[in-house]
């Protein structure tokens, strides 16, 4: 949540946008790292970058700044293909 | 339900799957801090807009309905069984709309256009919201084109017209639903589009409805929408904007549309419901502070377009349960004052015999004869006015043997056409039939046939009209007025008649 910095009044809290956490199936290596942290800068100025790994992605990556997404997970994919199905 | 499975599936499931193109985009998210109740409190989701359809994990929607500093108030429109606190939330940049198109007429709907007969989606592109500003001064016109109903005591003196919005509104069980569904039957062949909008009813007497509407031959022209009392909150407040929307797309292309609303007083419940668990202040009957609002955009969407905007119209029904007859509580003095007359039905009336259970003395159409054709507008004023002589009289009814002459001929004469207003339910008349009955009552061609006979004498006498003078009902469906001429032929019809009926 974003708050007002302007009134010194409400505390700062720690900005969630700080940290861009990106989520792969498998660990990444380092030039995947470099063209993760390229297209996270297109998407948000953070501060750093936190490597997760999840089995239940399946591939693609997932990368999340504070309350925003980017998924181009393949499970994210399927669902989006049943749901087109689903639809027809 | 066994389904035989088609064995050629792979084909068309391998080229829909080569056409997949996935999209990729940066989306909103929110974390959800608590459901229940048909409402999910998500943190999060900053730039959601008001009335934005969001999505949770497993395909469940929602609507953003309460946006507060801290948290989004969303309804879920669906099982709220599949959320969990936690659980991620996605904005889709969507206003809450609904599919619209040529292919709903004949079907049955839920509020988010999806089809709950059984049979397959609609396939459309278009999409209307559900949310509108109805149009303004600029784009109307005068109400003057009727709408039919087919109910005898409705179309002569409580007339209605295409784009006006008349509310029907009773007890239970004194046959509210029975003028609605009577008036989508009689609406065959007039080029009118029917929409009913079931809300918060059980499921059989949708169900019903539905059947009545198919054996009829009314569903080829009719959609329903339905969100029975099972359904979500979230459904039944929905309802009533979907089956606007739906009517919308065929306002604006010029047709007639007339939608039902049955009924605004559940949909009224399921509104204080969701406003209730959001904490929204709550006012008299605990209603929140816009119920009025809440009906009055609705009936402001029912509108008859100038020639310039294509000339449709959308003819709302909104139906009312009183509790008591009480037509003064919250709710209904609310819709009463937004729609443009009502019909008031009364369940002494009713068990008394009276059906269609109209009281005419209560009941208003501000429109009037704008609304009628000219041979109706004709016969009835004597009409109302006989009615209205008789009903000053009621009490001396009783004692009808002791009141003078001219007394005991009004009395006579208002009875016989009480009687005669009275009609079975889906039988809806042709106007110009009920132009030849009302005529025959009014001149006092029935003063001198029993009460008891005189639903069989109109029956038989227009039985008659169709075998032996079907001219003048087709001059008078034609020209839709009354002229001299016809009122003579009628005359000598109806004394011919009279000479062989059987009393």
């Amino acid at each position: 949540m974003k708050r007002n910095r302007k009134d010194p009044l409400i505390p700062d809290t720690p900005n969630e946008a700080d940290t861009a956490v990106v989520t792969s199936a498998a660990p990444l290596d380092g030039r995947l790292k470099s063209l993760v942290s390229s297209v996270v800068s297109r998407i948000g100025t953070v501060r750093s970058i936190e490597y997760r790994v999840d089995p239940e992605v399946l591939g693609g990556i997932r990368i999340r700044i504070g309350n925003r997404v980017l998924d181009t997970s393949l499970k994210r994919q399927l669902s989006e293909i049943v749901k087109s199905l689903k639809s027809d | 339900m066994k389904r035989t499975v088609n064995t050629n599936i792979t084909g068309p499931l391998k080229k829909h799957l080569a056409a997949f193109t996935p999209e990729f985009s940066v989306s909103e998210i929110g974390t959800v801090t608590s459901v229940g109740d048909g409402v999910a409190k998500v943190d999060g989701l900053e730039g959601c807009g008001y009335m934005e359809i969001v999505e949770f994990a497993g395909g469940i929607k929602g609507v953003a309905i309460n946006l507060e500093e801290k948290s989004v108030g969303i309804i879920v429109m669906g099982e709220v069984l599949g959320i969990r606190e936690g659980d991620e939330v996605r904005a889709t940049g969507q206003i809450l709309s609904t599919p619209v198109g040529d292919g709903f007429l004949g079907r049955v709907v839920n509020p988010l256009g999806e089809p709950v007969d059984g049979k397959p989606n609609v396939a459309t592109k278009t999409r209307y919201p559900l949310e509108k500003i109805a149009p303004g001064v600029v784009f109307r016109q005068q109400v003057n084109t009727p709408l039919q109903t087919g109910i005898k005591a409705i179309d002569a003196m409580i007339p209605i017209g295409r784009g006006q919005r008349e509310l029907i509104i009773g007890d239970r069980n004194t046959g509210k639903t029975a003028i609605a569904v009577d008036a989508i039957i009689n609406q065959k062949g007039e080029d009118v589009i029917c929409i009913y909008v079931a809300i918060g009813q059980k499921t059989s007497r949708v169900a019903q409805v539905i059947n009545a509407l198919e054996k009829f031959d009314a569903m080829s022209y009719s959609i329903v929408v339905s969100a029975t009392s099972s359904d979500p909150a979230s459904y039944q407040y929905m309802a009533p904007y979907t089956g606007c929307a739906l009517a919308e797309y065929f306002l604006d292309r010029g047709k007639d549309v007339l939608v039902v609303y049955d009924d605004l007083s559940k949909h009224a419940w399921a509104y204080r419901q969701i406003s209730l668990i959001l904490r929204r202040p709550s006012g008299r009957e605990a209603y929140p502070g816009d119920v009025f609002y809440l009906h009055s955009r609705l009936l402001e969407r029912a509108v008859r377009l100038n020639d310039d905007h294509g000339g449709g119209s959308i003819t709302a029904l909104p139906i009312i349960e009183t509790l008591a007859n009480d037509l003064s509580a919250y709710i209904p003095t609310n819709v009463i004052s937004i729609t443009d007359g009502q019909i008031f039905l009364e369940s002494d009336l009713f068990y008394a015999g009276q059906r269609p259970a109209i009281n005419v003395g209560q009941s208003v159409s501000r429109v009037g004869s704008s609304a009628q054709i000219k041979a109706m507008k004709k016969i009835a004023g004597s009409l109302r006015v006989d009615l209205a002589q008789y009903r000053s009289l009621a009490a001396f009814a009783q004692f009808s043997t002791d009141v003078d002459e001219i007394t005991k001929k009004q009395i006579d004469r208002g009875s016989r056409l009480v009687e005669l207003l009275k009609q079975p339910q889906f039988v809806p008349m042709s106007v110009e039939r009920q132009v030849v009955s009302i005529w025959a009552g009014t001149k006092g061609h029935l003063d001198d046939i029993p009460l008891s006979r005189i639903g069989d004498f109109e029956q038989q006498f227009l039985d008659f009209m169709e075998r032996e003078h079907r001219k003048i009902l087709t001059t008078i469906a034609r020209d839709k007025a009354l002229s001299e001429e016809t009122e003579k032929q009628l005359k000598q019809a109806v004394e011919i008649f009279r000479k062989g009926f059987v009393v």
